[in-house]
């Protein structure tokens, strides 16, 4: 047996009856959809090992405060959401804040500020439930060595945080009994706003307006202080670091030129060497489809033109983004490293797996299938789905012949200005 | 291929709601009906379903609510919930376990009534029935704080009617939408309205609230017809551009990824004819959503019913 293969997983003998019912059922929908979920990847583990050594590494680089990243290559459906779910599980059980983020409209690469709000949303806290941001808060112990530091790293000039940051540390820890004001604070960690005359009202009442002088500044300026203040936070709060699953990252094809550029950049930064240049303190792993330097950068000619043509443009910033794109254009060039098909003996183990899960949520006897031969080449996803599809028929029929036809899906790399925009027809930047 | 709309329903009822969903489960599903008559029929069947199987139906028109923002979907949500009943149930239940005995099914639940009918101190027993809402409540992390807060205000009015009727009407209309002043809510320990920003953890509180109250979970149906209409029509049904639908199909895609988070939940999206077919409006226009839930592997000749997107006719 290839020592790829992990030893099935027994639905726990803890569950009653009905809940391991559910479970199961939660898997197959999830299967059937395509979007793996807890469950799914609970009972199907992850054949992953090379990529698997090189998250390990990268965590064991981050309890040092390193975050150096990892790029995610696979094609459509070859297993990398899965992968993700599997690798926040990891890192959850090794004591790491971990968020999810799936590129979208409503959380664009381009716009760190809104990725930093989505990373806040999703993550995970070792042992805790419920905002992820006011449950690290929550854990704060004042009298602490790990608090101090952060205190006093907050407050350092070297950091090159804006005041505001500091400021908000100050006051969260004189106003305990302030609840309106915790929870302002709190938000503001999140990623929300809080006016400049907020801010200083409540240090006025300390007499501290001079000590922090706060002015305004651009929310989105703010983003690399954001995840370098949450980061730190999260490591005061006594968790090991804080990892960064992005999804979907093939999506900026489709944004509109300079928020492609943008977004480059962002990839760029977030997969740069240098703690100068990249979000210090964020462990990130960025998930893209195998065929973007392909189609996006050498077919579509981002690679060749996109450079000029931000150059060209009557923008203020042009020269730096350009110069940023590129340096994120090239982040994909170098690679990362790529999902691997699985060998027919693992394709085994998992039609296994899944006829037993479909068996115990269906409460019958799956029959076994082999894969058509022309579904050899398929994406474990078809695979998958081909299973569930005949069994979710042959139950309902057993006498049914089950004849399936593949659709080709594949991502769309087209331009579209509707995805600068927001519902009111506004650019969202 | 289309399904017939009746073995459609009845795969719902049976495979999905009975067991799956009022165990805790939870599902996305789009419906795509061949014409009106079967979208009506469809509605029809799946609100008797819902109701008879111990769900709280919800019904989310986008021709009347913005459908492409999801704190206007919780708000609409929220208007077809009976929350004073739930928060009833909910007392109920607590005042049961903790082993008082209850005056008749719509009877007073007021602190005051509960302690002459059970031989109690009133000040003493609304000490400890705040400590079991702390408990069974406040630290019921499955749903977000401020929910959290909202149902503990909404209990409270019932235990104390007179102590604070004002902040349970501003907590209602903040879950409505109607709130127009947010500081009515600052003895509520709530700061903020209600946005796009926290609706989805609101809406996937509420289905677990349902269940402590006593309901199955939420069945909620979100028609999406107006999203393949190109041009303003001259009613004041709502308009969606082009932008606005992509946001659209950004909510459904949360809604697809967030089963994982939420339990007790079945939400049925009903789009229309060409939602399969229009380029620029339809399933097409959005790749994140497109690939969730495209029946890209398929039976040559059977649909399958447990398919995440069907298409149904009126047999």
């Amino acid at each position: 047996m290839s020592r790829d293969l992990i030893p099935l997983h027994h639905w726990s003998s803890s569950m009653t009856a009905d809940s391991a019912v559910v479970h199961a059922r939660r898997a197959i929908e999830a299967l059937r959809s395509g979007v793996p979920n807890r469950d799914a990847v609970s009972a199907l583990g992850c054949h992953q090992p090379q990529i698997q050594e090189q998250f390990d590494a990268v965590l064991r680089n981050a309890r040092t405060g390193a975050s150096a990243g990892l790029l995610v290559e696979g094609g459509f459906g070859t297993g990398k959401s899965h992968l993700f779910v599997h690798l926040q599980q990891q890192a959850v059980a090794q004591k790491f804040v971990c968020s999810r983020v799936v590129i979208s409209k409503e959380t664009p690469l381009h716009d760190s500020l809104s990725v930093y709000r989505s990373a806040c949303e999703s993550a995970l806290v070792p042992g805790r439930r419920g905002a992820a941001i006011n449950e690290i808060a929550m854990r704060l112990d004042f009298r602490s060595e790990a608090y101090a530091r952060f205190y006093e790293w907050a407050h350092s000039p070297g950091h090159a945080l804006d005041v505001r940051f500091p400021a908000s540390l100050y006051l969260f820890q004189r106003v305990q009994s302030d609840q309106e004001l915790i929870d302002r604070l709190i938000r503001f960690w999140a990623g929300e706003q809080i006016s400049v005359s907020e801010f200083k009202k409540s240090l006025k009442a300390f007499g501290q307006a001079a000590s922090y002088p706060i002015v305004r500044a651009i929310p989105r300026s703010l983003a690399t202080n954001y995840f370098a203040f949450a980061a730190q936070l999260i490591r005061a709060a006594g968790y090991a670091g804080w990892v960064l699953l992005i999804d979907e990252v093939e999506l900026i094809a489709r944004y509109p030129l300079r928020q492609r550029a943008r977004a480059y950049a962002e990839i760029g930064r977030w997969l740069a060497d240098s703690a100068a240049t990249s979000y210090a303190g964020v462990v990130p792993v960025l998930a893209l489809t195998d065929d973007f330097r392909t189609a996006v950068l050498e077919q579509k000619g981002d690679r060749e033109t996109l450079p000029g043509r931000i150059r060209d443009s009557v923008s203020d910033d042009s020269r730096e983004l350009a110069d940023a794109a590129e340096k994120g254009m090239r982040a994909i060039e170098r690679g990362g490293v790529t999902l691997r098909p699985p060998t027919p003996d693992i394709l085994n183990d998992i039609e296994r797996r899944v006829r037993q899960i479909h068996g115990s949520a269906y409460d019958w006897t799956p029959p076994a299938l082999p894969s058509a031969p022309r579904m050899l080449s398929a994406r474990i996803r078809q695979l998958l789905k081909s299973w569930i599809t005949q069994w979710d028929l042959l139950r309902l029929d057993p006498s049914v012949q089950v004849n399936l036809q593949v659709d080709e899906l594949n991502p769309d790399y087209t331009e579209d200005e509707n995805l600068g925009a927001n519902g009111d027809g506004e650019k969202t930047s | 291929m289309q399904l017939p709309l009746r073995e459609w329903l009845a795969t719902i009822d049976q495979e999905y709601l009975g067991r799956f969903i009022a165990g805790g489960g939870a599902a996305v599903k789009f419906a795509v009906p061949h014409d009106d008559a079967t979208r009506d029929a469809l509605r029809i069947g799946l609100r008797r379903l819902a109701i008879d199987q111990g769900f709280a139906f919800a019904y989310v028109d986008g021709a009347t609510t913005r459908v492409h923002m999801v704190d206007q979907i919780f708000f609409s949500v929220a208007k077809q919930v009976e929350w004073e009943s739930l928060a009833r149930a909910f007392l109920s239940g607590l005042l049961t376990q903790n082993g008082y005995s209850l005056p008749d099914a719509d009877g007073d639940l007021s602190c005051r009534s509960i302690a002459a009918s059970n031989g109690r101190e009133e000040l003493l027993l609304r000490s400890e029935i705040f400590r079991w809402l702390e408990r069974a409540v406040y630290r019921d992390y499955a749903m977000t704080q401020e929910f959290r807060l909202a149902m503990i205000s909404l209990c409270k009015g019932i235990i104390d009617p007179s102590a604070a009727p004002i902040l349970v009407a501003s907590v209602r209309q903040w879950l409505t939408g109607e709130l127009r002043l947010i500081s009515a809510l600052k003895s509520a320990l709530i700061f903020q309205r209600i946005t796009r920003k926290n609706a989805r953890h609101l809406l996937s509180s509420l289905p677990h609230w349902l269940r402590a109250c006593g309901k199955r979970g939420l069945f909620l149906v979100v028609d999406t017809s107006r999203y393949t209409i190109a041009t303003r029509t001259k009613d004041d049904q709502v308009y969606y551009s082009a932008s606005a639908v992509i946001d659209g199909h950004e909510v459904l895609r949360q809604f697809v990824d967030g089963t994982d988070e939420t339990e007790g939940c079945f939400i049925l999206v009903l789009a229309a004819n060409d939602f399969l077919s229009d380029p620029r409006r339809g399933i097409n226009c959005y790749d994140a959503l497109r690939l969730r839930i495209s029946d890209e592997v398929r039976d040559e000749s059977r649909p399958n019913p447990f398919a995440s997107l069907v298409q149904l006719n009126d047999g």
